[in-house]
This record gives structure tokens, sequence and C-alpha cells, in this order.
């Protein structure tokens, strides 16, 4: 197995003690690093492809991105520059009220790796967050909402209908997620867009930005 | 169809419908069996010792043993014997009740003169006794002038009732567990400080929502009235129903303790849980709380007193405290860990000097919920599963017939065993030939005619994965941000249901508990019901679960930012 094909298998399999090994082998080898890091990011479609076909589950999917950022983590210094085309810029975040960010990480991962710009803004965001950070960055072509609590959902109800009440907000698409979040509530708190998983989300979010 | 039930220590013999449990021919009969589960099976207190004609006697529980042929019955101890005050498995404490009964003289009022009515009570009983307006009525109504007995019962210096009967008044008081999904009672005597009777039922706001934030949100959006009505009419009609038991009122009952989550406390208060289900996720009030059960609407003596746990944070409640205060975690220099296994995963790690406490998003999948096969803890569960020197997998089924789905403990072994003998590597992958839906599958028994088997599916262990991960995660953030190595913690309390046929070595083996502890850990059982009847038979305990409350730290580890790397790390069966 090439040094290249073996960091995309240890990223599928998502062996983060042995990716450093790995890519640093690739790079050995003489490999360009913008070369690795598609490697990973198409090992990464993979796992999400796996995922919605229910071939592999929440677990091996969180594994195999951390597996990804460990890889990232050693082949940064070598990425000179950003070579790699942006799929745009987006911004993500927890809504207010809630604390949870292990579906949210997830999704900003695959967003990365589907090659968006994503600025993270993390959990319990206030919606003056949202707001303002569209505003600083005029080219924010998504804005990506999660929650997971029931009882936080209004919060997301809220986030939507004040971006709405902007003038960017032809200019944005608004995507939500989270467990208790369904098409029919998306519908109804006037967002762009809902998908069930990461890498629905992804896929989705280039066709949106496209 | 009816059959002839024949109890061997009680000398009784009956003749039953064919299908009843023997629990429910245990509670007709007035024998009061102990079935905190309220007979589903889980908790294992209703154990009887029983067979058929010419069969060898076995073990099994009254409320999953159905009554199909002639039976001989042997019980247990009694109820009273089992629930002794200190808490079966816990700490030991003295008795010293928070109610009393004491019987006192009063003087001829011309030998006092100069004392008001109350004085010559107070001189009496040698106490400061504090004033209420409905004793001090109810002295001023009987002509005492050439002296006379009473009783009096005391909380302290709060008087609760004046009784100038001849025979002594009983003394009562009853301790709830307000769990999401069931609830416990104990009816307790506390002269002698012994459990009389106890009763159990399902949570009736299970129709508002199955989970805690289900029913945060049906108070946020509608209100919490409905969910607190019922409740406390639920309380009611278990206290009633004790008290009968018992043979006697509500109105003897004098005090009365509550331990439940932060949740399932709110809402009996109908307190609106709308600060707690919002980051910082903290509860609108924290303290322990006194108040008068004729103000909750609670049926007991007119001046009878609920006594409500404190509550640690928003997810660590009163139930902790309980759990706290019954076992010996924060009573010792030595370090232990207290878990208890639900739907959120609580736990408290430390000692006396110091502690600190965290919840995790354990999900419900370690009570056999969203597990393929998953069922409670009752007959036809696989219970155990075990692995014979040449390879070979048994399986131990509840009530021993054909296995219908797998419980919790079951759960555990299974996966245990499947990596023993490789069927799933240390990533959580199964390797099988076998598959449903293209997904790989292990059958611990495969389908025969219409019935469709119980087996093991890939998704199943993944879920497992996430509820033992975030538990493991919890213990290690918990041992980081106290600075100690998990192999300084001498003992691990386990409670609840799920602890008590949990194979530690198992729990060990798929990492749901440190390997460094698989020798140091005890099942506790209860340990919140525990707790709250140590506040009825020790007058301190309230004060004790107050300090323990406030001086137990809580870590909030959705906010710790290196809460995911440990969580994924703990995903691995390594």
């Amino acid at each position: 197995m090439s040094k290249l094909q073996e960091v995309a298998d240890l990223t599928e399999r998502g062996k983060a003690k042995l990716i450093g090994a790995a890519v640093q082998g690739a790079l050995d080898e003489g490999t360009p690093a913008p070369e690795i890091l598609n490697t990973m990011i198409d090992a990464m479609g993979v796992v999400g492809e796996k995922f919605k076909r229910n071939e592999i589950f929440v677990p091996e999917m969180l594994v195999a991105a951390r597996a990804m950022k460990k890889g990232v983590e050693i082949l940064k210094p070598h990425l000179a520059g950003d070579n790699t085309v942006s799929a745009g810029k987006l911004i993500i975040g927890t809504v207010a009220g809630d604390l949870h960010d292990i579906g949210k990480n997830l999704v900003a991962m695959m967003l990365e790796s589907a090659g968006f710009e994503v600025i993270d803004l993390g959990v319990d965001v206030p919606i003056e967050k949202f707001v303002e950070t569209v505003k600083e960055n005029p080219d924010v072509k998504i804005v990506c909402l999660s929650a997971l609590l029931t009882t936080t959902m209004p919060a997301m109800k809220d986030t939507v209908a004040a971006l709405a009440a902007e003038d960017f907000r032809s200019n944005i698409k608004i995507m939500v997620g989270g467990a208790p979040i369904t098409q029919e509530f998306a519908d109804e708190i006037g967002a762009d867009a809902y998908t069930a998983d990461a890498a629905s989300a992804a896929e989705k979010a280039k066709e949106l930005a496209a | 169809m009816t059959y002839w039930v024949r109890w061997e220590k009680e000398q009784k013999a009956m003749e039953v419908n064919a299908g009843k449990t023997l629990l429910e021919v245990m509670i007709e009969a007035g024998m009061h069996p102990d079935a905190p589960c309220g007979g589903e099976g889980k908790c294992g207190k209703c154990r009887v010792w029983c067979h058929g004609q010419g069969e060898e006697e076995r073990e099994v529980l009254a409320c999953q043993t159905r009554v199909d042929r002639d039976l001989w019955v042997r019980t247990g101890e009694s109820v009273g014997a089992i629930h002794v005050l200190t808490g079966g498995y816990g700490r030991k404490t003295e008795i010293h009740p928070l109610v009393t009964v004491q019987r006192i003289a009063l003087a001829p009022r011309k030998e006092q003169p100069g004392l008001s009515e109350w004085e010559r009570l107070q001189k009496a009983s040698g106490i400061p006794l504090r004033e209420s307006l409905p004793m001090v009525r109810k002295l001023s109504q009987r002509n005492t002038k050439d002296g006379a007995d009473l009783w009096i019962v005391r909380s302290r210096e709060k008087v609760l009732e004046l009784s100038f009967e001849q025979e002594e008044p009983q003394v009562w008081g009853a301790a709830f567990d307000i769990g999401t999904t069931s609830l416990a009672g104990y009816l307790v005597d506390l002269k002698s400080g012994e459990v009389l009777t106890t009763a159990s039922a399902i949570n009736p706001q299970f129709s508002y929502g199955a989970d805690v934030i289900g029913r945060a949100n049906y108070a946020l959006e509608e209100s919490e009235e409905p969910l607190t009505a019922c409740i406390r009419e639920k309380v009611n009609e278990m206290l009633a129903e004790m008290c009968r038991r018992a043979q006697g009122s509500c109105q003897d009952v004098y005090a009365v303790s509550m331990v439940g989550n932060s949740c399932m406390h709110h809402l009996f208060l109908g307190i609106s849980p709308q600060s707690m289900v919002h980051a910082p996720y903290q509860p609108a009030v924290n303290r322990h709380l006194i108040l008068p059960a004729s103000d909750l609407g609670i049926e007991a003596a007119s001046e009878a007193e609920v006594f409500w746990l404190p509550l640690i944070a928003g997810f660590v409640g009163a139930d902790t405290v309980g759990g706290l205060l019954s076992t010996e975690l924060a009573w010792q220099d030595e370090l232990s860990l207290l878990i208890d296994i639900g739907t959120n995963g609580e736990l408290v790690m430390g000692n006396r000097s110091r502690r600190m406490a965290c919840s995790t998003a354990a999900g419900p999948a370690l009570e056999g919920a969203k597990i393929s096969c998953g069922m409670r803890g009752a007959d036809g569960a696989i219970e155990h599963v075990e692995v014979d020197e040449s390879g070979g997998v048994h399986i131990q089924v509840i009530g021993g017939g054909i296995a219908k789905g797998i419980c919790g403990s079951g759960l555990i072994d299974a996966i245990a065993v499947l990596l023993r003998i490789g069927v799933i590597d240390d990533d959580g992958h199964m390797n099988s030939d076998d598959q449903i839906d293209g997904q790989p599958v292990y059958w611990f028994r495969r389908p025969q005619g219409t019935d469709s088997g119980v087996y093991l599916s890939q998704k199943d262990v993944r879920e497992v994965q996430l509820a033992k991960g975030a538990i493991a995660a919890g213990v290690t953030l918990l041992a980081a941000q106290l600075g100690i190595t998990l192999t300084k913690i001498e003992k691990v309390y386990l409670a609840g249901a799920f602890g008590t046929y949990l194979r530690p070595e198992n729990a060990c083996r798929i990492g749901l508990i440190p390997r460094e502890l698989e020798n140091r850990i005890t099942a506790v059982g209860n340990s919140a019901g525990e707790g709250a009847i140590q506040i009825l038979t020790c007058e301190n305990a309230i004060r004790d679960a107050e300090r323990l409350a406030r001086e137990t730290e809580f870590l909030e580890l959705a906010s710790l930012p290196e809460f995911q790397d440990v969580f994924v790390d703990e995903l691995s069966f390594e």
C-alpha cells in the first residue's frame, strides 16, 4: 500500500494515533501536501457516504473526523498559503441556550472537507453574534444553525427570524440541523434547508453555494 | 383455570387464577411485597424461591413469575427487615428521628400562676416549643386547670400535634424517590426507624414526554400545572395506599422527604424548569426546602412538612444528593466514585474533603432502549452471556424460558463476550457472516418458525459505544479536574437496579467503568431512596444533605474544550 493510500485508509478507519506517521511518510516520499489533503478530504467523503447509507454510525464518523484533524495538523506547515479553491465562506454555531457541539463539529468538519471556509462561532451563540458575524463577513454564503435540545428550538426560530429581518437576508442561505429538528420545523421557521446528517449537510451546502 | 399457591413461611394456601404474577398474588394477600420498580423485573427486590410439584426449588422474581401450575413459595426476609433504617448497603447511622413523640404532664394551673397555657406546655416538655396558631388553639380548647397528661408530636421545637388520648399516637414519615420513569415510596415508623411498607408506580407525567427535556418542553410551551397536578395526585395515592396497608391513616404521617432529579423537583413543586433547560442550565432554586405539606396538596397530618433534598445543579439533582447521603463517599478520606446509570448518567468523584459531580448524556441504550432486541429486565430477557473454554456462547434468560430480547446487563455481557471471542474488534467493528439489512449481526438465538430470534447488530454495538463513551469520558474528566489518577479510587458505588445485575468484570472489559477499578465495585441499589429515608430517621440528615450539595463542585462537561477528544477516545474498546 502506498503511503497516500495508507493515509486514506487510516482516515476512513479513524486511526488518529497512526495517521501522523503516514502523513509524514507521504510527505517524505515527495507527495505534495495539497494532494495529501485532498486524499483525506476524499476519504472523509467516503465516510460521509457510508454514514448516509447506514453502513457506519456516529462513533465511526467521530473517530474518522478526529483522525483527519490529526492528519491536517501534521500537514498544515506544509500547505504553503491557501492554494485550494474555496467553495465559499460560511458561519456555523449552536444556538443560544444550547451547549452541545459534537454534531455541530462533525458538520463543520464535513463542510471544511467539502472546501468551505468555516467560521465556527461555537456553542450557546447569542442571536446578535450571528447577525454581527454576517455583517463583518459580507462574503458569507451560508449560516448553519444547530440545536440538540427540544427546548432550544425556539432559540433557533428566533435566530432565523433575526437574520431574516436584516437586509443581507437575500444574500445568505440558512441551514438548520440537530437531533430534534425536522424538515417541517425548518419550513415553519423559514430556514432554506434542513439535512439529517453531516454528509448531506456538506452536499446541500455545496448546492446552495453554487 | 385456578391453581394452588402455598406460602411456606406464612403457612397460607390460596387458590389463584392462572396467569397472575406471584407479585400480584402477594399484594392481594396483603403480604406487602417490596417492588420499588413497580413489578417491571428491574429491581430484584421481590425475589422469592419457588417450585412446582416434584421440581427443584429455584430463585425467581415474584413480579416475573406467572402462576401456571401449583406452586410452593418461600419468601425472603420480611419487608421491615430488608429495609433497615441504615440504608441497606449504605452508611450506618443511628436513629435520631426527625419527628418524636413525647408524653408530658401539665401541672395544675394553680401551681403555675403567671404562666400562659403555652408556657405551661413548654415547662412540662422542658423544651422552648414554638407557638403555632393551630396548636395554641387546640390547647386553648381543652380545660386543663387540674393538670393533664398528653402526647406531643414534635420536630425539634415545632409542635406538630397534641393528643389527649390515652393511646400513644403513631408517628410515621414517608420518603419518595421521584424518578423520571418510576416512583418509589417508603412508609417509615419514626419511632423504630423501620420501613413499614413500600409502594411503587409509573410516573404519570410520562404522557407529557418520556424524558426530562420532553416534559420541560411541555411545561414551557403549555404549562407546568398539569405535570405538577398529576405527580402530586399520584404521590397522594401511593401515600394513602401505604398507610392503608400499614393499618393507619395519612393523619399519622408527619414528615415527607423527597428526592428526584432537578427537573422532577421543579415540576413537583410547580416551578418552571425554564432556566434549567437553557445554558448555563441552572435550577430556579437549589437549597433544600421545608414546606407545609398542605401547601403542596399532600394529604398528611395537618402540620406535616415536606422536605425536598437540595440540588447540586440543573442536571445533578436531589437524587444524587440522596446517594451521597446514603453511601460512604462523602464521609471518608478514601477516594470513591458514585455512578448512577440512567438516561443521564450522574457521577460524583471525591471524598470527605472534596467532591465533584457531573452529568453525562449516556442516553437510554444501557437500559435496553435504542437496541434492536433491547428490552426491560423482564421475563424472556437475556440477562447474562458467558463464553466457555471452547468458545461456546451461553445465555441466561430471566424466567428460564425462551429468549425474547436482551436487557442492560445482558447487553454489556454480550459485548464483553463478543470482544473476547473476536466477533467484535477493539474499534467496535463486528465481523460476522450473518447480516440483516446489510448490517452484520450476531445471533444469540436464531429465528425458528414464527419467532424472530434475538441478535445484536453492528448499530447496537455503536449505540453502546456512545453510551459507555459518555460515562467513561465523565469519569476521566472528573479525575483530571480533581488531579487524581484512577488507581487512587478505592471504591466504586454503582447505584440503581442496573448496578445490581451488572457483572463488574464485563462492565470493565467494555470500558464502561475503568479497568483499574474492577475489584472495587459495590452495587448500592436505590441509594437515592435510601438517602430520602435517612432524612426521616436522622434529624441532622437534612443539614448534612445541604452541606453535601453545596460543597460538591459541579463540572459542566459540555463546556470543557477537551470533552470531545476524551469522548472520542473512550469510544474504543481498547
